[in-house]
């Protein structure tokens, strides 16, 4: 994803970071954590819930990640801000997840990410893009 | 509540910009497609 929005931009998509606590808070931790594009903050968690996405354990927390890619734990642990991260409105167990809505609302896309190490592939994401644009005539 | 999938419509929630002001995702994917990334990190 990182380096990648250039290819997000030619398929005329808008790219939106979505983060935890107020407008600012979100965008500061986006910042902190080298996101590239607009971010969005969500002080009640309440879209994460909307679209369903899950909550890790306390293992899936602290040693998982370590054990499935350490050098991006490492990185995230490099970068993340525990002050931050003890506000009433960080859930620390909330895990990510990415989606795709086409111009007229439907969902083209969803994942809901089943680890915190677990990332949407980017070329899925530019796939269900390209399942966006309007058919050709003829084509 | 049945979980949400592909083909749905997706929900007009209303998020925050970095100033505060409150905007819907319907405003952002009348305009174009909208591609969100949902953060794990707060912190």
């Amino acid at each position: 994803m990182q380096g990648r929005s250039a290819e997000f931009e030619a398929r005329g998509a808008q790219l939106i970071a979505v983060g935890q606590g107020t407008g600012a808070e979100a965008a500061a931790a986006a910042r902190r954590h080298g996101v590239g594009f607009p971010c969005l903050g969500d002080p009640g968690h309440a879209s994460y819930r909307s679209l369903g996405l899950g909550r890790t354990g306390w293992f899936g927390l602290t040693l998982a990640p370590f054990l499935e890619a350490p050098r991006q734990a490492f990185r995230n642990l490099k970068q993340a801000d525990l002050r931050a991260s003890a506000s009433p409105r960080s859930d620390v167990r909330r895990l990510g997840g990415a989606m795709v809505v086409d111009a007229s609302g439907r969902i083209r896309f969803l994942h809901r990410s089943a680890t915190t190490t677990d990332v949407p592939a980017t070329d899925a994401l530019l796939g269900a893009l390209e399942a966006c644009r309007p058919a050709r005539p003829g084509g | 509540m049945a979980e949400l999938a592909v083909g749905d419509v997706a929900p007009d929630l209303t998020l925050l910009d970095p100033e505060e002001k409150p905007v819907t995702l319907s405003s952002l994917w009348n305009r174009a497609p909208l591609v969100l990334i949902f953060l794990r990190h707060f912190g």
